[in-house]
């Protein structure tokens, strides 16, 4: 925050990369265009943004070559990542439906050689959305993504206690996990939103608004995420292509859920703000407008001290882990609450 | 012993006569009888031996009636008159002579002048009382009566003290062995045995505190004296007795009674103690009987130490709680005025503040140590000024009242607020005089009092620094009393009897104020450059031993303090009289001033003139005044029996016990407190949680015990007799400390056993077994469908390992050609069972909270949730620090839920906005939320998400490896052909084909099989199935197993006509004909190549013919049935196809095989 002044191109990272402590300013516009902010959020708010995103990224990080040197390997693998989010069972289903749609692309690309198709889009909501629109073997793609969905194995679940595991027939499906019924109802409402969001769009403002979806930290650019997150100083060996994959996605997710709660928390000040000068001011100022007026209250873009607010309220409540010292004197830790 | 009780028993007044005449020298009855009282008794005994037995007799016997006379000068005119009168109880109230009215108009009356007043009328005397004399025995057969109950009733007990010491006592032994000889030497012990106490006259003009000094210098002084009651046999003139019909009137002149007794000096030698406690005890004692001599504080001591001797009801309480209460309002009311008042001073800037504090210092408190400093005088070897010093240095503490400008403010301010405190604390009768008279209660009140003044007026005065001399304050204090007696001027009035105890009271106090006339700082000054050069002489005055006087000795030794500057008050220490003197003039002086109507005042002030000249002529007025002067004390006790006249006799005759009286007394406060404390407790006559409870500790239960002891062993002391407070310990209201403490010792592990092995007998008494009771607590309910779904996973869990580790066996058997049978063994897996933990609490001996228990029924079920979470068993260690850290956690969990219900928060008040305090509810919700639990419903969740959940992924997941170990052993169906059936057929005969694979795994327990062959049940026989096994994943082993075409190439030898003989018996006779057949046969052969048709003799060569060796013809064409083994229906040959058989044929050659 300190070096304002810095301008981060973006654009060519290969230039301002010594140069530029932010690197990811369109990206993270982009991300918050999509998650509901529709003006551009001034500089200040973006790069506050990111020093968030890279804290937590680094947070993962860390946590994770802790899991897996406990496993006592020294790359991290997927499943470390997961294993750290693991609670959130629709973010996990997300991710999980994610990967299989990577692997399903990657599968593509050999086959045909190329022909990607919407293999650029990495949402996962979209994915079922776009899908259907691509131009064979639908119908494949969706089992060969069932296939690979199961494929990811998450070492804690319950099956993996014993010994010996049964012979995965496929045939038992059709019992949706509740994760699972939960992740496909909150990607129904994502939908919706989106949905609802898109509904007045023009085409133009549509094609930008895809484009924005596609907007990651990691998709064609894993080298420069690296430098920027400084993975080489964090781990030892070169992590998992996939680490790289979900460490882009659960990227995506904090933008977004930070300039969510950024949006609501802006909301309640207008509200509170409203309250308080009296609503008919506000209707009086809103009859006439002059020239040199300010700009209407909602078209102010995502302020820092929202952004501020988000985050301790993403950080806040962790009884849990405190509750056994209590009465018994304990070393307060901070570790950042992955959001 | 039963001697000496002989007297008692007998009840032979002549004995009785002189134990009470020797107890009576030795100062026995001291204590035990008001003054009047006493004065009644020792005339009795000092009467004219021939009259002595007499009246002694019918005073004993309660038929002595008394009558009163007047005073000397008109006792002649009245000798006759009473005595007449007194016959009938009633006679006084129908009676009244006019002539004592006349003289008695209340302006007489209350100029205090007894001589009129005391007519020996009893319904004139209770109106006639003035501020000094106030005669309670009345005349009658009642109050002597009482006296000599109470006399006998002293003399009984002395008798039970000294058969219950069993004569140790050595004080009850020389009393007794003088009741043992009584009838001997009765005369001898009266003349050695007691020593003579000092003398004191009745016209005694000695002032309070002058006796105190007396009574200090008691022992010295009692060499000296060699009269006796010298007084009493100069009055005894006027005792007239009168012998009338049985009766024995005794005609007593009323100043007798009225005088200050003659109170002999005690010989118990233990008293010296007593005296020397009762010098510097407790301010109870210094308080109520500020002036007491040494003798009369022993009394009291005395008293106190038989306390436990009576049992006291409760009767009064009511009353003195009412009385207390009135005064803890007067006191609000007292401080809230103060507070205005405060106010208003700093408006005058008042600049008693802003000035350094000087001088004064609280004198009273000072005061036990004063004396005792006095009385050790000799002993000290330090100067005055070095004395001086050091009391300046005890003296730290300034008061309020110190002002630098105000020289001697600080004394006579302290002094006086203490009086005031003690007069207002004396609820026995103060209550009337805390505040104003209103108007309400008394209408006409301030046309006959023109100057009204009530005790908390003359606080505020004193507050408000309107005194300057003593004699302002004591003209005030006393200007009450006079004020009350003046307007209830009806004899009767109950107020007027606590007016007089309050004016006894207080001019025992007032000798206590220092005379000290406020002075400003220059004017002091000023003197003191004069009078410089006097300073030295008084102060060596004070360094005498004369001047050991408690009250006094504080004066001087302040002047002396102040440096030189204040010598007027240096010379009021010279004596005690000369301080009255100097006191009593101001009175005048002031009373003059104020300019009342009411010459009770003048009365009042008369005092000190007739003191002077008393010596002169035993005047009965001067009597009167002096005796009440000096009787302060002993009256403050009496006076209730002015209350008693209002009420019937009884409540009368009750008042007059002395030891009653000092107890109400002493204790009245700290009953008051006890009371009120108890009663606080029901409230609202229901039990007040929010109240301090009464809990005994072990002191008191110690002090109750001491106190239900001996009497010798109960020692006046602090700790001992009085509580924390310097409060007497009251048996009667200690409530909790009699309570015996509890037996209950605890239990030893041998009681335990014994206990046990009781309640064990019992029951195979009842012939019950220990395992048919029901079990204890701490059995989970693990049985039937209701079964923990916690425990049902476990049991899964455990289920699943064993089909993995079929699962890997097989595996293993697939890949390795040998296996240890160690290996086969599978896992010790044991099923959870449910051990009870506390199986002794069956019996009933124990308590089922026990901590050992309760640890181990959470260490329990901590290892089973852990083992519900995929572990297969715990260290016990691991299990330890689990369990601790679930008992932290519920501790903690507990522990803030506490804060939350008993903690101050405002949170918990009705806040603004809020306006509901925090209810239990969100409490628990609070706490559970710091405990990491964000919504109470999160066990449920967890339940729901983690345990049902798992339930049902382990169902399902045993479902498939049991499905999967299954088709693992099954051969594949798939592949399954005739072929295959036919080459491992052995498959069927192990049983592997059966559906179910599990325990009964060849079905032995289904053919009950497994009861022979116990091994057999339990696992199966892995080495059956290792070989299988083996065999069928190693094809190659397979290989020279016989298969059908290999069968093809074998060729039977052929059977002959000899080895027919070798095969099955069954099969003979077919053989048989074969045989026939064949060596039919043959013969054709052998004719139709022309060969001589003889049957080879040879068995051996005689072979027999296979069917299809047999011509066409004769072969058996009859279709077989098909391998389906289903017989379609009716087959019709076409024609073409069939053949007959030839008619010669038929019969001989068809062979049914």
């Amino acid at each position: 925050m300190s070096d304002l002044k810095e301008k981060p191109e973006t654009q060519n990272g290969q230039r301002d990369k010594e140069k530029g402590k932010y690197r990811y300013r369109i990206e993270i516009q982009q991300m918050m265009f999509v998650s509901g902010e529709s003006n551009d959020p001034p500089e200040i708010t973006t790069s506050l943004i990111e020093d968030i995103v890279r804290e937590q990224v680094i947070e993962i990080i860390t946590q994770c070559t802790k899991t897996s040197s406990l496993r006592g390997v020294k790359s991290i693998a997927p499943e470390d990542v997961i294993f750290l989010i693991r609670h959130d069972k629709a973010k996990v289903n997300r991710l999980r439906t994610y990967l299989s749609w990577k692997d399903v692309r990657k599968n593509a690309r050999d086959q045909e050689s190329g022909d990607i198709g919407t293999g650029n889009d990495l949402i996962d909501d979209s994915a079922g959305a776009n899908v259907a629109g691509t131009s064979s073997g639908a119908i494949d793609n969706k089992m060969l993504a069932k296939q690979k969905k199961s494929k990811i194995r998450l070492p804690w679940e319950l099956q993996f206690m014993f010994s010996e595991q049964p012979l995965d027939d496929g045939k038992d499906d059709n019992n949706l996990d509740d994760g699972e019924r939960e992740a496909a109802i909150a990607g129904l409402k994502r939908l919706k939103a989106n949905d609802d969001r898109t509904k007045n769009m023009t085409k133009k403002e549509y094609v930008h608004w895809s484009e924005c979806r596609q907007a990651s930290f990691t998709f064609r650019k894993a080298k420069r995420f690296k430098d920027w997150c400084g993975l080489s100083s964090l781990v030892d060996s070169r992590p998992h292509d996939d680490v790289i994959d979900i460490l882009g996605f659960l990227t995506f997710e904090i933008v977004c859920s930070l300039t969510e709660e950024a949006l609501k928390v802006k909301e309640l000040q207008r509200a509170q703000l409203e309250t308080k000068n009296g609503i008919i001011q506000e209707s009086k100022k809103r009859q006439r407008h002059y020239l040199f007026d300010e700009p209407e209250e909602a078209a102010k873009p995502i302020q820092p001290h929202h952004v501020d607010e988000a985050w301790r309220r993403l950080q806040r409540g962790i009884f849990a882990t405190k509750t056994l010292g209590n009465f018994n004197g304990f070393r307060s830790r901070y570790r950042p609450r992955l959001i | 012993m039963d001697k000496s009780l002989h007297l008692f028993i007998s009840g032979d007044e002549k004995g009785l006569l002189k134990l009470t005449l020797r107890l009576f020298e030795n100062g026995f009855f001291n204590c035990y009888l008001t003054n009047q009282q006493f004065n009644l008794l020792s005339l009795i005994l000092h009467l004219d031996v021939s009259k002595r037995e007499a009246v002694w007799k019918s005073f004993v016997d309660g038929t002595l009636s008394l009558s009163f006379l007047q005073t000397a000068e008109t006792s002649s005119k009245e000798d006759t008159q009473p005595a007449e009168e007194v016959k009938g109880d009633e006679a006084p109230e129908s009676s009244t002579p006019e002539q004592s009215n006349q003289d008695e108009t209340p302006e007489t009356a209350n100029s205090g002048n007894a001589e009129k007043s005391e007519n020996g009328k009893g319904a004139e005397f209770s109106q006639n009382v003035s501020i000094d004399t106030e005669l309670y025995l009345k005349p009658g057969k009642k109050s002597v009566l009482h006296l000599a109950s109470t006399v006998r009733y002293l003399l009984w007990e002395k008798a039970v003290d000294h058969l219950y010491n069993g004569g140790n006592d050595t004080d009850l032994q020389d009393t007794y062995s003088l009741m043992d000889e009584s009838d001997t030497e009765a005369t001898e012990s009266k003349a050695d045995g007691v020593e003579p106490s000092a003398p004191r006259d009745e016209e005694d003009d000695y002032d309070d505190e002058e006796e105190e000094e007396d009574s200090g210098k008691d022992k010295a002084v009692v060499g000296e004296t060699t009269t006796k009651y010298g007084n009493s046999t100069e009055d005894e003139d006027g005792v007239i007795t009168k012998l009338e019909d049985d009766k024995i009137e005794l005609v007593i002149p009323i100043s007798l009674l009225t005088s200050k007794p003659n109170l002999p000096t005690p010989i118990d030698p233990a008293s010296s103690v007593d005296e020397a406690i009762g010098k510097m005890v407790h301010p109870l004692l210094g308080t109520s009987s500020v002036i007491e001599s040494n003798l009369e504080r022993q009394n009291e001591t005395k008293l106190i130490k038989s306390f436990n001797k009576i049992y006291h009801g409760f009767e009064s309480d009511q009353t003195n709680l009412i009385k207390r209460r009135k005064l803890e309002r007067s006191d609000k009311q007292l401080a809230r005025g103060d507070d205005l008042e405060d106010g208003d001073g700093s408006q005058k800037g008042n600049n008693v503040n802003k000035l350094i504090n000087f001088g004064g210092a609280a004198n009273l408190s000072l005061k036990n140590l004063l004396s005792k400093i006095e009385d050790n005088r000799d002993n000290l070897n330090i100067t005055d000024i070095e004395l001086r010093n050091l009391i300046m240095d005890v003296r730290k503490n300034r008061s309020k009242w110190a002002s630098y400008n105000h020289i001697g403010q600080e004394e006579l301010y302290e002094a006086c607020e203490k009086v005031i405190l003690e007069l207002r604390g004396y609820t026995e009768h103060s209550t009337a005089f805390l505040n104003k008279v209103s108007k309400r209660d008394a209408p006409n009140y301030y046309q006959i009092i023109k100057k009204p003044m009530d005790l908390n007026t003359v606080m505020k005065k004193l507050k408000t620094f309107q005194y300057k001399t003593k004699s302002e304050f004591v003209d005030d204090v006393m200007l009450i009393w006079k004020n009350c007696l003046t307007y209830n001027s009806d004899p009767n009035h109950f107020l007027r009897v606590d007016a007089l105890a309050m004016q006894k009271k207080a001019l025992a106090l007032i000798p206590l104020i220092p005379d000290i006339t406020v002075r400003d700082r220059s004017d002091v000054e000023k003197e003191e450059m004069l009078e410089h050069a006097e300073d030295t002489p008084s102060t060596t005055a004070v360094s005498s031993p004369k001047t050991t006087r408690v009250a006094g000795s504080k004066a001087p030794k302040k002047g002396r303090r102040q440096g030189h500057e204040h010598p007027p008050l240096i010379e009021d220490d010279d004596d005690g009289d000369d301080m009255d003197v100097d006191e009593n003039p101001d009175v005048t002086a002031t009373t003059s001033n104020v300019d009342t109507p009411d010459p009770s005042v003048k009365v009042e002030n008369d005092e000190t003139p007739a003191v002077e000249t008393e010596a002169e002529k035993p005047d009965v007025t001067v009597e009167n005044i002096t005796t009440n002067d000096n009787e302060d004390d002993d009256e403050d006790e009496d006076d209730q029996e002015g209350r008693g006249d209002d009420d019937d006799d009884n409540q009368g005759i009750e008042e007059d016990d002395l030891e009653m009286q000092t107890w109400r007394t002493l204790t009245a406060n700290s009953r008051f407190k006890l009371c009120s404390r108890r009663s606080a407790l029901f409230k609202g006559s229901k039990l007040q949680p929010n109240e301090e409870a009464i809990l005994r500790d072990a002191q008191q239960m110690s002090n109750f015990s001491n106190y239900l002891g001996d009497e010798n062993n109960l020692v006046l002391h602090r700790n001992q007799y009085l509580d924390d407070n310097d409060e007497p310990y009251l048996i009667e209201y200690d409530i909790g400390g009699g309570v015996p403490s509890i037996p209950f010792k605890g239990l030893s592990e041998a009681d335990l056993e014994a206990l046990d092995n009781e309640a064990i007998e019992k029951l195979m008494r009842t012939g019950q077994d220990f395992n048919s009771l029901p079990p204890s607590r701490f059995t989970s309910n693990q049985s039937g469908t209701t079964k923990n779904i916690l425990l049902q996973n476990i049991d899964l869990m455990q289920d699943v390992r064993k089909i993995c580790f079929k699962i890997s066996l097989i595996r293993q058997m697939q890949t390795q050609q040998f296996l240890h049978h160690t290996q086969m063994q599978p896992p010790d897996v044991d099923r959870l069972e449910d051990i009870d933990l506390d199986p002794v609490e069956k019996l009933g001996t124990h308590d089922y909270m026990n901590g050992e228990v309760c640890y181990t029924a959470l260490k329990r079920n901590v290892c089973k949730v852990v083992m519900a979470n995929g572990f297969e068993s715990t260290n016990e260690f691991a299990a330890d620090i689990m369990t601790q850290l679930a008992v932290d956690y519920f501790a903690s969990l507990v522990k803030s839920l506490k804060m939350h219900m008993e903690s101050n928060s405002i949170n918990k008040l009705p806040i603004k906005g809020h306006t509901k305090p925090m209810t239990l509810k969100q409490g628990l919700l609070v706490s559970l939320l710091e405990n990491g639990i964000e919504k109470p419903d999160a066990l449920y969740t967890y339940y729901r998400e983690n345990v049902q959940k798992q339930h049902t992924k382990l169902i399902e997941l045993k479902e498939r490896l049991s499905s999967f170990l299954k088709d693992l052993l099954r051969p594949g169906l798939q592949e399954f052909t005739e072929k295959t059936f036919n080459e491992s057929s052995d498959q069927f005969l192990t049983g592997d084909f059966s559906n179910e694979i599990g325990e009964d795994f060849f079905g032995f327990k289904e053919l009950g099989l497994d009861k022979e062959f116990g091994l057999l049940t339990s696992t199966i026989p892995l080495h059956l199935l290792h070989s299988r096994l083996q065999s069928s994943l190693n094809p190659d082993q397979q290989a020279h197993k016989i298969k059908y075409e290999d069968l093809e190439d074998v060729t039977y030898p052929k059977l002959t006509k000899e080895s027919v003989k070798k095969q099955i018996g069954l099969l003979q006779p077919l053989l048989v004909k074969v045989i026939e057949r064949s060596e039919q046969n043959l013969l054709k052969v052998l004719r139709r190549n022309d060969q001589p048709e003889v049957i080879p003799s040879n068995n051996a060569e005689v072979e027999l013919m296979e069917d299809d060796e047999l011509p066409q013809k004769q072969r058996n064409l009859r279709p077989k049935i098909p391998p389906t083994g289903k017989i379609m229906g009716v087959r019709k040959k076409p024609v073409a196809t069939s053949f007959f058989l030839e008619e010669d044929l038929t019969k001989s050659e068809v062979v049914e095989v």
